[in-house]
């Protein structure tokens, strides 16, 4: 019970610095003070009386030092004056400050930004129904066996000399369309660069993209009608 | 004694608190000359040893200062026992002579075993 009530003090007098440090200065300088007047009553002259009551007093900052770690939580309050002392030296410098917040504030934020971006590119999965069932076909052929066929883009590895893409002709992907066994829907897609869009008379260049008609129900995402890609639509 | 400034962990709090129950409230400097008189000075009390232990019985509630006017008009803290303070005293008064009985026996050579 009575180490309780010493921690809650002790927790008490981590507040309220500056208060308790004048009570503490007053009291021992009063301390202080009745010792000279003694020593003067028994006739000793006054720089003796005050030589020999600052002897007995055993060094005031000393003294200080220990009271302070009774009131409170040392390790506590010794980091809350260590801070204090860094405002302190900060305060006195603001050119120096300003430029090692500018830089911390900097490299945060362009940690946050590229934490975002690899966050919603790679940790993140795709915003469809069941992004897990997901495949890319690609073919893997040695070189010049059926590249010269195909036209769309190509990874050629200059180590093991195959070569590899995710470019089918679209008759390959009709076959794969029609007779896919595992897979619930097989759709396609394929770049375009740039197009001319004319909204209410005014045009605009935009990024296409040429999609098969079962792209939007393969991904679970509700859009156009699959029949949309047939020609005269 | 061995070192006159030496103080025993544990025995200060108790020569305060009876220091306390003899003299009433009384400040820092007062409680320091009365230990050290009644020790016939073989007792010598810096501030480093003395207000560190009056604030643990205040934190322990055993003591309670409050800021008065001494008999020479200076502002000082006087301390006074409390309630709980008498108690511990007492318990504590009772401890110290069992253990000093105790000790007390061991160190006096008997005279049967002469």
């Amino acid at each position: 019970m009575s180490t309780f009530r010493v921690w809650i003090a002790r927790l008490a007098g981590l507040f309220g610095r500056a208060r308790r440090e004048r009570a503490l200065a007053e009291e021992m300088a009063s301390h202080l003070e009745m010792q000279v007047e003694e020593n003067l009553r028994r006739g000793m002259p006054l720089a003796a009386a005050r030589r020999d009551a600052a002897i007995r007093s055993g060094g005031l900052e000393c003294a200080k030092d220990a009271y302070r770690d009774q009131r409170a939580i040392p390790f506590v309050d010794h980091a809350v004056r260590d801070v204090h002392y860094a405002l302190r030296v900060l305060r006195r410098s603001p050119v120096f400050t300003l430029t090692v917040v500018l830089s911390l504030g900097l490299g945060i934020g362009a940690n946050t930004a590229l934490f975002s971006l690899v966050d919603a590119l790679l940790l993140r999965s795709l915003p469809v129904a069941r992004p897990d069932e997901l495949v890319l076909l690609r073919w893997v052929a040695h070189d010049g066996a059926m590249s010269g066929s195909i036209d769309g883009s190509i990874n050629r590895d200059e180590g093991t000399g195959l070569v590899t893409s995710t470019s089918f002709s679209y008759t390959t992907f009709q076959r794969f369309h029609d007779d896919s066994q595992s897979l619930s829907s097989v759709f396609a897609f394929a770049p375009m660069e740039q197009l001319n869009i004319v909204v209410d008379g005014d045009a605009q260049v935009a990024h296409g993209q040429l999609v098969s008609g079962d792209y939007y129900s393969g991904l679970g995402v509700t859009s156009f009608s699959r029949t949309d890609d047939r020609p005269g639509r | 004694m061995a070192d006159k400034t030496d103080v025993w962990q544990g025995t200060l709090a108790l020569m305060v608190l009876r220091t306390l129950q003899v003299l009433g409230p009384v400040h820092g400097y007062g409680i320091a000359r009365r230990i050290e008189e009644t020790s016939g000075h073989q007792i010598t009390l810096n501030y480093g040893t003395l207000y560190p232990a009056l604030l643990k019985l205040e934190q322990e509630g055993a003591i309670r200062g409050a800021w008065g006017v001494s008999e020479n008009n200076r502002r000082a803290r006087f301390y006074s026992l409390t309630r709980a303070g008498e108690r511990r005293l007492e318990t504590e008064t009772e401890r110290w002579r069992q253990t000093s009985a105790i000790v007390a026996s061991f160190l006096n050579p008997a005279p049967a075993s002469r």
